[in-house]
């Protein structure tokens, strides 16, 4: 039983030429605002985010990603941060992340992305009642490639990792990672 | 402007590359040509498949009440374009950036948040958690 499925939205910046969905997400909702075109990407974002309750999806957040929208949004972009905060939620590290994310990282994921990888498996939310997420959101095709050639050694190592821990952490698992239009 | 854009009788109109990309028109636009003025418009092309799938009439509609909900909150005005937005710099001067000069807003502001892996605080959870999978 892993109750409604739960999306992780990727980190927040990307130094590729693909954008977050959060970036995306804060980029459409202001051009609509002001009655601009959007792009393909923008309105994969924003549907994403909005129809996710409706369809019975729980979207997450990274601490970090929260954390900067809380400082920086606030002042200066509070329509948008108002919008995209009441549909997501925090998901917060758990025992055994870091040393998950150190395994990731081995695979030559990007430091940023090894988090957020290790998120989706050691995450949970703020009452601590559920472990990991069904998928990873991003725009970052790269990411996407890598994690497919990857995921069966990933998730060999995962097995071996958990196969002695307590529950809930014997049963984690590896998320998907997926592109908006694939969810 | 005069100085990015050319025109020539025998080689046609040239605009500089970074000014197609400060206005958001990127390599998709298509070119009206009036009477008395010549247009470079946005075409709007929508993505052939949308999150949950849902169909494109669903999503025209969703973006409609987003914007909706997005102007309600702006008081029911456009937002001035001189207004702070992010990062230290007003809406326009936001839209003026390339794509890329965006992305390094983003990551500047992000590392300010980002910390090591063995710096993360690790919570538990509970033994009954629902577990993903």
């Amino acid at each position: 039983m892993s109750g409604p499925t739960r999306l992780l939205l990727d980190k927040h910046a990307l130094s590729t030429a693909e954008g977050s969905v959060v970036r995306r997400y804060f980029e459409g909702t202001g051009g609509l605002a002001r009655g601009l075109a959007l792009t393909d990407e923008e309105q994969q974002a924003i549907l994403l985010v909005h129809l996710a309750r409706g369809k019975g999806y729980r979207l997450f957040l990274s601490t970090e990603a929260h954390n900067l929208l809380l400082a920086h949004g606030r002042q200066v972009a509070p329509t948008e941060m108002l919008m995209f905060l009441k549909r997501v939620e925090v998901l917060y590290p758990t025992r055994y992340f870091k040393r998950w994310a150190r395994r990731v990282r081995q695979r030559t994921f990007s430091r940023e992305d090894a988090k957020v990888l290790a998120l989706a498996t050691f995450g949970t939310d703020e009452t601590g009642d559920v472990l990991g997420v069904h998928r990873v959101v991003t725009l970052d095709r790269p990411l996407v490639r890598k994690w497919e050639r990857e995921q069966e050694l990933l998730a060999q190592r995962v097995r071996e990792m958990t196969e002695h821990l307590a529950m809930p952490f014997v049963l984690a698992t590896l998320p998907r990672v997926q592109l908006p239009e694939d969810i | 402007m005069l100085e990015a854009a050319v025109i020539q009788e025998q080689r046609g109109l040239w605009i500089e590359e970074r000014l197609l990309q400060q206005a958001r028109l990127g390599g998709r636009c298509r070119v009206v040509i009036g009477e008395q003025e010549i247009r470079i418009l946005p075409v709007t092309v929508e993505p052939t498949r949308f999150p949950y799938s849902i169909s494109g009439e669903m999503a025209q509609a969703v973006l409609t009440e987003v914007r909706g909900e997005a102007f309600a909150l702006y008081g029911h005005a456009i937002p001035p374009a001189d207004q702070p937005y992010f990062g230290g710099m007003t809406w326009r001067e936001y839209q003026a950036l390339s794509d890329t000069q965006r992305a390094a807003v983003w990551d500047r502001l992000y590392a300010q948040y980002d910390v090591e892996i063995e710096a993360v605080e690790e919570r538990d959870v509970r033994p009954n958690a629902l577990v993903a999978g």
